[in-house]
């Protein structure tokens, strides 16, 4: 009778924290089967950090302005298994549109088959599954035109000639390697007097980057710039330099860092003078042009070369990619990013 | 004292136990039904209920025989990574040019010998379960690093997706695998010698080696199924998802063993049951299902899941 009464109370505290847990929703659930509203799935990597929070409101702005109801969830962790058991949970309410950051670009291939057969658009956000059926990529830009970016940004920088080292989160991830790359040719082509020593691996890892910067700085004495690839590498960079300026292993300012950057992993080194300029984009923006999208393709609206997304801008389309583009963050509006 | 307290655990009371409990666990698991088709239409649909069966196959088939590691006394963390290691070495081998169906004899295989591995160290040189397990969780996890350098294995002919998406007689395969599977694991456990003694070890080893009986090659055994099975999650897990990750079954160590101590089992053995796992494996599928259909943020999926697994321990006071 104990064990019974226990389960029971178990049974009503699950039923209470469901009760509270769906108030804070943008969708309740038991209202998505009314037609004339239309329902979408947004599904980052993962739940927690900074970046996917900052993307929710994006999305929860969205369909307030755009009156839809939108379900922001994913696992807990970066795990491909349990993001496709959600989709296909999703699926399974019948909604309009669903916008998925991948964890395994190979994995979500038959989920989109069977969400695309049920009628239900597909469009990827922030990480492309190219191999699949989606119907469109948002993202801030291709990652040939971040390279790009990062060079002409760079090249600026330290005039146009001397050593530079490129930090990447890893060596073989396509969304690395094909940044570099661009950024070499872009470099080769401009500015043949700029030689890049070496291209150093932290696999996403803060404080290996920091390693691999000092060990850079101090094996190339007269080295003039670093380049991150990735979020974890700028302010790492910038840490290094800093602690190579003050033991007096380099001048002030020798060294210039870009790339691209979480604004609040760098703020500190745009404020005190480390880091002149950044690449970023904005997450609620993107967040908001994947549920504007969406909403779009729903309603069978077309899909033009430009599209004039309020609160977003103008963003460009390139056959399958909507592209909302990038900014430039510096120390004066570095403080406008809440990610 | 203590030693007639377990003799009586273990003779009049664990049928009684073991039927109350697991009619507590229908009781939830209808109650948690009955509470979802009210919160959302498409709950009681066949399609969501094939989903739920599907989503629960791969914890399923590790909980088999972690119940019997569990009620041994033992316990086995390294099964997620068994599951990776099991994954990316069929996508190895297949990319290699061996044939798909060969390569999955050698995934199943290899993550037989890891299951091995755990059973040498722990039944042949007495060393702590836990311990072992933590240290193959990590070394084998490190492996399927290395062989994939971290990137997606895909690509696999049409025949292989069978296992993980086919239907055979209107069901699901995986489904049906994993219920055959459950069905002898529970032939096993209630017939057999095997069964007997893995009740025997988790409540007293030391009596259980001076009666004669191999406790190195029982223990053993259970270590060799667990890493077997988790080698047959991590092929079905391919073919469902038809990639293998890096990181595929991670984390998935916890679930398992949630789903088993949801479902009675003592987590210092000597009590349990296969019926109680497989009900516990059906509550957690139903209320991560359920609340995802509701909307609900997997943050606080995690808390409920929580508190479901403190209740469940919380009756384990003795």
């Amino acid at each position: 009778m104990k064990t019974i009464l226990k389960w029971i109370s178990g049974l009503a505290i699950v039923i209470g924290l469901v009760g509270c847990s769906t108030q804070g929703q943008t969708d309740p659930g038991n209202t998505s089967d009314e037609s004339a509203t239309k329902s979408f799935f947004v599904n980052p990597k993962s739940i927690g950090p900074a970046y996917w929070s900052a993307a929710e409101k994006g999305v929860e702005q969205a369909s307030e302005d755009l009156d839809v109801n939108v379900t922001f969830n994913a696992p807990s962790t970066t795990n491909s298994a349990e993001q496709i058991n959600m989709i296909q949970d999703m699926l399974t309410r019948q909604i309009d549109g669903m916008g998925i950051a991948p964890n395994d670009p190979e994995a979500v291939g038959s989920i989109f088959d069977t969400a695309l057969d049920q009628g239900v658009e597909v469009v990827t956000w922030d990480s492309d599954a190219p191999d699949t059926n989606r119907m469109y990529y948002l993202a801030a830009a291709t990652d040939a035109e971040l390279g790009t970016q990062f060079a002409e940004m760079i090249a600026e920088q330290i005039g146009g000639e001397g050593k530079i080292a490129f930090m990447v989160a890893s060596l073989s991830a396509q969304n690395q390697t094909a940044k570099v790359e661009a950024a070499e040719k872009y470099l080769k082509e401009n500015h043949p007097n700029i030689e890049v020593v070496t291209t150093v691996s932290s696999s996403d890892d803060q404080q290996k980057a920091y390693e691999n910067a000092q060990n850079v700085i101090s094996s190339y004495p007269d080295l003039k710039g670093l380049v991150g690839f990735a979020g974890a590498e700028a302010p790492a960079a910038a840490q290094a330099v800093q602690k190579a300026v003050k033991d007096g292993d380099i001048d002030e300012g020798q060294i210039a860092i870009t790339g691209f950057a979480v604004p609040s992993l760098v703020a500190e080194y745009l404020e005190g003078g480390t880091i002149d300029e950044l690449v970023t984009w904005d997450p609620t923006k993107l967040g908001y042009a994947t549920v504007y999208t969406l909403n779009k393709l729903a309603n069978d609206e077309e899909i033009g070369e430009e599209m004039e997304i309020p609160s977003v801008g103008t963003v460009t389309v390139y056959g399958s990619n909507i592209l909302i583009g990038t900014e430039v963050i510096t120390k004066d509006n570095v403080s406008d990013f809440d990610f | 004292m203590i030693l007639a307290k377990q003799s009586e655990s273990m003779t009049k009371r664990v049928p009684n136990w073991k039927l109350n409990n697991n009619i507590i666990l229908t009781v939830l698991l209808i109650g948690l039904c009955i509470y979802f088709s009210t919160q959302s239409p498409y709950f009681f649909t066949q399609i969501n209920i094939y989903n739920i069966l599907i989503q629960v196959t791969t914890i399923g088939i590790i909980a088999i025989p972690m119940t019997y590691v569990i009620i041994s006394g033992a316990m086995d963390l390294s099964v997620g990574s068994i599951l990776g290691l099991s994954a990316v070495t069929l996508g190895f081998s297949y990319q290699s040019g061996v044939d798909i169906w060969m390569s999955v004899v050698i995934a199943l295989v290899v993550a037989a010998l890891a299951g091995a591995l755990n059973g040498l160290l722990i039944a042949k040189y007495n060393m702590q379960a836990i311990v072992v397990t933590i240290g193959t969780l990590v070394l084998l996890r490190g492996v399927v690093y290395v062989i994939t350098e971290g990137k997606p294995i895909s690509g696999y002919p049409d025949a292989f997706y069978f296992l993980g998406q086919g239907t055979l007689f209107g069901l699901p395969f995986n489904v049906l695998f994993t219920i055959l599977f459950f069905i002898l694991g529970f032939i096993v456990m209630r017939k057999t010698r095997i069964g007997k003694y893995t009740y025997a070890l988790g409540n007293n080893e030391e009596t259980v080696r001076y009666s004669g009986i191999n406790v190195v090659k029982v223990r053993f055994v259970t270590f060799l199924m667990s890493g077997l099975s988790a080698g047959m999650a991590g092929v079905f897990y391919v073919s469902r998802y038809s990639s293998a990750q890096a990181n595929a079954g991670e984390g998935i160590e916890l679930d398992v063993i949630t789903a088993v101590l949801i479902g009675g089992t003592h987590i210092f053995g000597g009590r349990g049951s296969l019926v109680g796992t497989f009900l516990g494996v059906l509550v957690i599928g139903a209320l991560r299902n359920g609340l995802n259909l509701m909307g609900v943020s997997v943050l606080y999926q995690t808390v409920i899941l929580g508190v479901l697994i403190l209740i469940a321990v919380s009756r384990q006071n003795k």
